[in-house]
């Protein structure tokens, strides 16, 4: 078979003669709700070494698999995905073991599992700031709950006294940075979540598109030279360096 | 979220600069302007925020300040009140 469309769920915890039957398909079952696209995703193998389960993704279902695997690391994924990816972690970390996605030979989703016992932190308060788009203020106590949307995800947990909740409330569906101190967690997984934010003040950003800002800052009239990645590394080297990182 | 180096930086100031070599084969990376092209079409569709630390801003600028041109006004159209949200 060719390696089109072939992505590998690599565990350390056993080899294929030490697996047990039931536990394997445990984690096939999670990665299948993890994954979503059950119908697209067929087993074809497993391979020696640790155990790798082979799996062959229907075509059309492969940039599906690669953004929920980016929404998953980034832990915003749906709530049943993420919940299955903690699962598969508290079963890696029972299992003594620790896991990954992979497509090709690319990483693409690390399972810490046994890796994943980090001294656990219970919060952290910090200052901070938040963008976002502002998309409820309300609330008929003091402080007011403020919901924010922000890279495409809501974030709950903010507040503000109804001092500052009110001019922001006229900043309803446009993007704010908002200033504050925070409270945040960290994970068994490593992810840092927010609990709580406390606004302070706030600043009013300008909702223009990337692309438009880009060509702004192209059409800044200087003179970059022919190579300014050349001259980067030769401001950092010395001039016998031509291009490159 | 994602942070630019000074090498992307470049890349998105001028449009047309010869791409970096690849560490892995010594080559010039091919199509630079249409991987930044791309990369600014999927930041801007996720609404990615982007930072830029002061000292890859400052690296980048350093040397576009000693040439002709007007650099001062990079850090008033990326900087606060910001844009890039």
């Amino acid at each position: 078979m060719d390696g089109d469309n072939e992505f590998r769920f690599r565990i350390s915890a056993y080899t294929p003669t030490t697996m047990p039957l039931g536990r394997l398909a445990q984690y096939l079952a999670e990665l299948a709700i993890m994954l979503g696209e059950e119908h697209a995703i067929h087993l074809v193998e497993v391979d020696e070494g640790s155990t790798v389960l082979v799996h062959k993704i229907d075509h059309e279902a492969v940039p599906k698999i690669r953004d929920r695997a980016e929404a998953i690391q980034m832990g915003r994924a749906p709530v049943t995905a993420m919940r299955s990816y903690k699962k598969v972690n508290n079963m890696l970390r029972d299992d003594n073991g620790a896991a990954a996605l992979l497509e090709g030979v690319a990483e693409i989703l690390e399972f810490p599992g046994k890796r994943a016992t980090l001294p656990p932190f219970m919060t952290v308060s910090e200052r901070g700031e938040i963008n976002g788009e502002v998309i409820r203020v309300g609330g008929i106590g003091d402080p007011v709950p403020v919901l924010l949307s922000t890279e495409g995800h809501t974030v709950s947990g903010c507040w503000a006294h109804r001092s500052v909740a009110k001019p922001l409330a006229q900043r309803l569906f446009e993007p704010v940075r908002l200033f504050g101190e925070g409270r945040w967690e960290r994970s068994p997984e490593g992810q840092w979540s927010m609990i709580s934010f406390r606004i302070d003040s706030f600043g009013q950003l300008e909702a223009e598109p990337l692309s438009e800002t880009v060509n702004k800052l192209r059409a800044i009239p200087v003179d970059w030279g022919e190579d300014p990645i050349a001259d980067l590394l030769a401001l950092r080297h010395g001039e016998e360096l031509d291009g490159g990182v | 979220m994602v942070v630019f180096d000074a090498t992307m930086l470049s890349l998105l100031f001028r449009p047309g600069s010869p791409g970096p070599l690849d560490p892995a084969t010594g080559a010039r990376v091919e199509h630079a302007d249409l991987r930044v092209a791309a990369l600014v079409e999927q930041l801007e569709k996720a609404r990615t925020v982007i930072i830029i630390p002061t000292p890859v801003l400052s690296e980048v600028l350093i040397k576009a300040g000693n040439r002709p041109g007007s650099p001062r006004r990079y850090p008033a159209i990326i900087g606060f009140p910001a844009r890039w949200l």
